[in-house]
């Protein structure tokens, strides 16, 4: 048994490409990037797998230490929470077969999950879009001063 | 944050409406209509004062009214033209969103943007398909408004699944197409797009085109060489801003420009590219791949990038600009990403290696060759 999640919608958006997932929330003005594990994590999570099946899954495709792979794919899964792209809204009975299907390549060798996180376009999302605008340049062109 | 209900909107909807045919039964009607692509979108002004100072920018898109259908309609109008000035806005400072959005209770029906510094409002009526958008007087309208006007009303006038207009430049040759230039604000987009004009290529925009990811009709006025549904990126704009920085690196363009002397710290100059080269303004290319230009300084350097770097450069600076987007861009954008490669720009300080690598990926591109992930000679193909 484990905790099962869904995807933070409307406010949250993914894309995968080559085994790069890219998410934007929308809600927060920041976005992020996922390779290597933490796609596949990604993948599995968000096809249903539940965080115990999902460490399951990764410790069983890489040649490493079990505890280490399921400490950093549990980091990593708290992460995704706090940032607000995932939320977990009941436990699993069965995991969909969606999830079986998720991972298919081959594992290279184990590196840890990063959440990259990009903050560089919040200020479209977090400042006064009437008054803390540089008057000379409009929006979206936030005040220095 | 609290929202206005959705009857307010509605209301406030309804007295626009009469606000702008008032309008134009004091001043007169302005009729324009502007086409992209195979789109087209009227705009029925009150007076000539706003018309000239909003279509300006839009000259080489303007054609006669009854060339294609209309897809929607766009009432504009000035608050000083009324005698007792316009209705009051029935919103909260607190309650404009992000992008400054403002939606009702339920955000269905009408949706406004209260813009800042220009200080427009664009209203839609989502059902009707029925834009407003009112600033408080055209003579004030600030330069980037007048450079590159009505992008809230455009970006939801003519998105649709595979359609959207996006942050990114776009430039080339008809000969062998274009490439779209993905990034922030500051990136270099318009430093790249501006040495392709000053080297001759073609120029599409420095930092707006309405995107076509999957065209099937794009209207008469594409240029040949187009593969069928290929992407296409369409002029909306035909300007280019040059701050202070291209002002001084592109001299012959900045001689091109009148009031530079009279710029505010951080007004750019607008370089009206329709009338000072209108050969270089193409009303579209088909991109052939994307190039995500970066400040670095020193000599310029390009090199192979992935799929997803290019979608970080493309999507972010998009999905955040445009208040009426929820996401739909981004899927439109990844489907480009993964139909044409990507190159990585080190935006060096010499414009003649900035179009000389804008042409080394359009020989790559046009030659099927596949660059390696390092540093590529720039000009080695030619």
């Amino acid at each position: 048994m484990g905790r099962v999640f869904s995807i933070n919608n409307p406010h949250v958006v993914h894309e995968t490409i080559d085994g790069e997932t890219i998410l934007i929330h929308l809600g927060t003005g920041t976005y992020y990037s996922l390779d290597g594990v933490a796609a596949e994590v990604w993948g599995l999570l968000v096809a249903g797998a539940s965080d115990s099946e999902t460490r399951t899954r990764i410790q069983a495709r890489y040649d490493a230490d079990p505890a280490l792979v399921g400490e950093s794919v549990g980091s990593l899964v708290e992460q995704l929470l706090q940032e607000d792209l995932l939320t977990h809204h009941a436990s699993d009975s069965e995991t969909p077969r969606a999830a079986h299907d998720a991972v298919v390549s081959a594992a290279g060798p184990f590196v840890a999950p990063v959440l990259h996180k990009y903050t560089d376009m919040q200020e479209f999302m977090l400042v006064d879009p009437l008054h803390d605008v540089e008057a000379d340049a409009g929006w979206p062109h936030v005040k220095t001063d | 944050m609290s929202r206005p209900t959705d009857a307010t909107l509605s209301n406030f909807f309804k007295r626009a409406v009469a606000e702008h045919e008032a309008s134009m039964a004091l001043v007169g009607e302005v009729e324009r209509v502007l086409r992209f692509g195979d789109r087209c979108v009227r705009l029925r002004f009150a007076g000539d004062a706003l018309a000239e100072a909003v279509t300006r920018a839009f000259l080489p898109r303007v054609v006669a009214a009854d060339e294609a259908p209309v897809h929607a309609t766009v009432c504009l109008w000035e608050e000083s033209r009324l005698p007792h000035g316009a209705s009051s806005v029935p919103w909260s400072d607190g309650e404009v969103g992000p992008r400054g959005l403002v939606r009702g209770a339920s955000g269905e029906r009408v949706v406004a943007v209260h813009e800042a510094g220009s200080l427009a409002v664009t209203l839609v009526d989502r059902d009707a398909r029925s834009l407003l958008y009112r600033v408080p007087d055209a003579s004030k309208l600030p330069w980037w408004e007048r450079a590159a006007p009505l992008r809230p009303a455009l970006f939801w006038a003519l998105s649709e699944p595979g359609r959207h207009l996006v942050h990114a430049g776009a430039v080339g040759d008809a000969r062998r197409g274009g490439v779209l230039l993905a990034g922030a604000g500051g990136s270099g987009k318009t430093t790249v797009a501006l040495a392709a004009l000053a080297a001759g290529m073609a120029y599409v925009a420095d930092d707006y085109v309405l995107l076509h990811v999957t065209p099937g009709e794009r209207g008469g006025d594409v240029g040949a060489g187009y593969a069928d549904g290929e992407p296409v990126a369409w002029n909306m704009f035909a300007t280019a801003k040059l701050d202070q920085g291209h002002l001084a690196r592109f001299p012959q363009l900045a001689a091109a420009v009148t009031g530079v002397a009279d710029l505010a710290s951080e007004e750019k100059a607008v370089l009206d590219v329709a009338a000072l080269m209108p050969a270089s303004l193409l009303p579209s290319l088909p991109i052939r791949a994307v190039l995500v230009p970066r400040i670095r300084g020193g000599r310029t350097r390009l090199r192979r990038a992935s799929a997803a770097q290019a979608l970080l450069a493309l999507a972010p600076s998009t999905a955040f600009q445009m208040p009426f987007d929820e996401g739909q861009v981004f899927a439109s954008l990844a489907s480009l990403a993964r139909r044409v490669p990507a190159f990585a720009l080190d935006v060096g300080d010499e414009p003649e290696e900035l179009a000389q690598a804008v042409d080394s990926v359009l020989d790559l591109v046009a030659e099927g060759a596949d660059a390696p992930n390092e540093p590529l000679a720039l000009g080695a193909t030619r």
